[in-house]
């Protein structure tokens, strides 16, 4: 008997699958269909705490957006047509959806944006440039004790020494972080040059105990583990007061499009392609020339200095640091949510980072079996999607593909 | 064809634990010739080939590139000098179509890595890779991932990728190794091809004795590491040493 996904995957290697190119004309009811659909989605839930009332209508704008994406060929003007009209609709939800709800929720989608930050980098290191990491919530610890220490102009006392910290602009403790990362990053980058796969995924995660071992006793310069207050307090750039939770959601939300540009940039880039063929084939992209050394450590740093930078939006979006939070078990999640949502894809991270947090929410009722049901799904869904969500998505594309 | 070494290899040996894989050998590989090297199993040709190539460093001895020691340098930086190869097992970037694996082929030899990533992502080569397609007639898989290729197409591709760049000389390793008759005429025309029409020098390792003797110019004996003899097919054949090598005396 055979699955829909197993005739995908017999259909992947059948080279006349893929026709030639012809875009087709456009057609109007698909391209209303599509604008339609992706407005329900956006404008259903404004102002709405709980959806219940219209959560069908909001499911079926959503399914409509998904079926759309899935069924029209990528390749033809109808396919582009729905493909931007969903991409602008999700630039618009995240813009829109804030407006009307509570700081906890908005702190929630903050959250949300500092994550997905997070994994646009580490879907470059991991899925596009095949080094794996587990070291990632190391490099957002780093990045926010980072940016904290240096704009808040607080004392401190390290072996013996005392001293006043700068009290830096946001922006530059920001880029600063980012940059502290990527110097770190190279620190770990050079063991990958010598060892690939479960061993680079240890010596990573050795790097993630270390700088969690450093914020958790370093307790002159960190606190240690009783926390550092990060308040957004007096926090304006350009004039724009940041201490409202819903403008900082924002200011969150404009590094996400411009970590999301710079992937997506990298990616169509010569770099991305330098990148791909060290992944699939190392010795032989040596043998054509490139510097495997060279953008082995670029891979890390690009995917650290991001996770460095989320790490500094973390720090004032959640106003308290402890190094809990960047412990080896929040890289794990990092690590999932890429995968789950499909490595090297670039909608992929954006999924797995909303999976990771849905599942996470729906399953707080389990309390200290959270562990044993995040585990059983994640492993359940390695089984059934073993290219992560977006993976499933192009076999299932294929597979209505060869319907028609 | 002139008689001016392109490549210089002299006195290369490379060990590995107690056994002597490539034993102090020199030859040279002139400009716009097809040099065959053969030898039974295991004698050392590969492991030259790595040496050359800086997949291995040589123990001692020196590998020139018109001229230069390039010895000590990693692999990169001898295929950005114009050292370009196949492997006896075909290697190809599996995920990337065809298309992109020829790019990423040609784009290291053009300009700096910091550069390149605010240049068009095509680089310019587009034309240059879409007419090695045609040549080696994979245009109407040029946008397919490299692994929906079949065998012998995937081998077509290993071998383009060496030519993208324009090398000064290609070291293939094995070149006829599982592809089939038909396939293997082609192979050969196209090797011709490329070494009459555009001058391009080879060094090939081959097993299968009619393909190299009608392509080479001349053949490298190898046995147990050690440079056996060197000459042009005919005299290689009538060579008494190495009917012995071959056929045990």
């Amino acid at each position: 008997m055979s699955t829909p996904l197993s005739i995908a995957a017999e259909l992947e290697h059948r080279s006349d699958a893929i026709p030639e190119l012809d875009r087709g004309r456009p057609s109007w009811p698909i391209a209303l269909a599509s604008i339609a659909a992706t407005t329900l989605v956006v404008l259903l839930p404004i102002g709405r705490s709980d959806l219940s009332g219209l959560m069908w209508l909001w499911a079926m704008a959503l399914a409509a957006v998904v079926g759309l994406n899935l069924w029209v060929p990528v390749e033809s003007w109808n396919g582009l047509v729905v493909k931007w009209t969903s991409l602008a609709g999700a630039i618009a939800f995240l813009l829109v959806f804030p407006l009307g709800r509570t700081n906890a929720t908005l702190v929630d989608l903050g959250l949300f944006v500092v994550f997905a930050i997070v994994c646009l980098g580490l879907n470059l290191t991991h899925g596009i440039a095949g080094q794996v990491s587990l070291a990632q919530a190391g490099f957002l610890g780093i990045g926010a004790y980072v940016s904290v220490l240096l704009d808040t102009g607080r004392p401190i006392a390290v072996a013996g020494i005392e001293t006043t910290l700068p009290n830096l602009p946001f922006l530059l403790a920001i880029a600063v972080a980012g940059m502290t990362c990527m110097v770190f990053s190279v620190l770990i980058g050079f063991p990958a040059l010598r060892v690939q796969g479960p061993w680079l995924a240890f010596v990573t995660l050795a790097f993630n105990l270390l700088v969690f071992l450093v914020l958790n006793n370093e307790a002159g310069l960190t606190e240690g583990s009783r926390g550092l207050r990060s308040m957004r307090t007096d926090l304006t750039v350009f004039g724009i007061d940041l201490f409202e939770t819903r403008n900082y959601y924002y200011f969150c939300l404009v590094f996400l499009f411009a970590a999301a540009a710079l992937v997506w940039w990298i990616v169509r880039s010569p770099w991305g392609r330098a990148f791909k063929a060290l992944r699939d084939n190392p010795a032989r992209a040596a043998s054509l020339g490139v510097d495997i050394r060279a953008y082995t450590l670029l891979a890390f740093s690009i995917g650290a200095g991001l996770a460095g930078v989320a790490g500094a939006l973390y720090a004032r979006l959640i106003e308290y640091l402890e190094p809990r939070a960047f412990s080896i078990g929040q890289s794990f999640d990092f690590f999932l949510a890429t995968v789950i949502g499909g490595l090297g894809t670039m909608v992929g991270p954006f999924i797995g980072v909303s999976f990771i947090t849905v599942l996470t929410d729906r399953l707080r009722f389990t309390g200290d079996y959270y562990r044993v049901w995040f585990g059983l799904f994640v492993v359940v869904m390695t089984l059934v999607a073993p290219k992560g969500i977006a993976g499933s998505f192009n076999q299932l594309r294929s597979w209505l593909r060869s319907l028609r | 064809m002139t008689e001016r070494a392109v490549v210089r290899v002299s006195n290369v040996s490379k060990s590995f634990g107690g056994i002597k894989a490539v034993d102090d050998v020199s030859f040279e590989v002139f400009d716009g010739e097809i040099l065959g090297v053969i030898g039974p199993n295991g004698c050392g040709k590969t492991t030259l080939f790595n040496c050359i190539l800086g997949q291995y460093r040589p123990d001692r001895g020196r590998v020139e590139l018109s001229g230069q020691d390039v010895s000590r340098w990693p692999p990169h930086r001898r295929a950005n000098a114009g050292l370009a190869r196949t492997f006896q097992l075909l290697q190809v970037f599996e995920s990337m179509s065809v298309r992109d694996n020829l790019k990423t082929a040609a784009q290291e030899h053009i300009g700096s890595i910091g550069r390149r990533l605010f240049r068009s992502p095509d680089l310019g080569l587009g034309a240059t890779v879409d007419r090695l397609i045609e040549r080696f007639r994979l245009g109407h898989l040029a946008d397919e991932p490299a692994r929906n290729l079949s065998y012998g197409q995937q081998k077509l591709l290993d071998t383009a990728m060496a030519f993208v760049s324009d090398p000064a000389v290609v070291f293939l390793d094995e070149p006829a190794g599982g592809v089939n008759l038909t396939m293997l005429g082609d192979l050969r025309d196209r090797i011709q091809d490329l070494n009459q029409n555009d001058g391009t020098t080879f060094a090939v390792i081959e097993h299968n004795m009619e393909f190299i003797f009608g392509l080479a110019h001349r053949i490298v004996v190898m046995e147990q590491g050690r440079v056996l003899t060197v000459g042009t097919p005919d005299e290689i054949r009538d060579d008494p040493q190495v009917l012995e090598v071959y056929l045990g005396g």
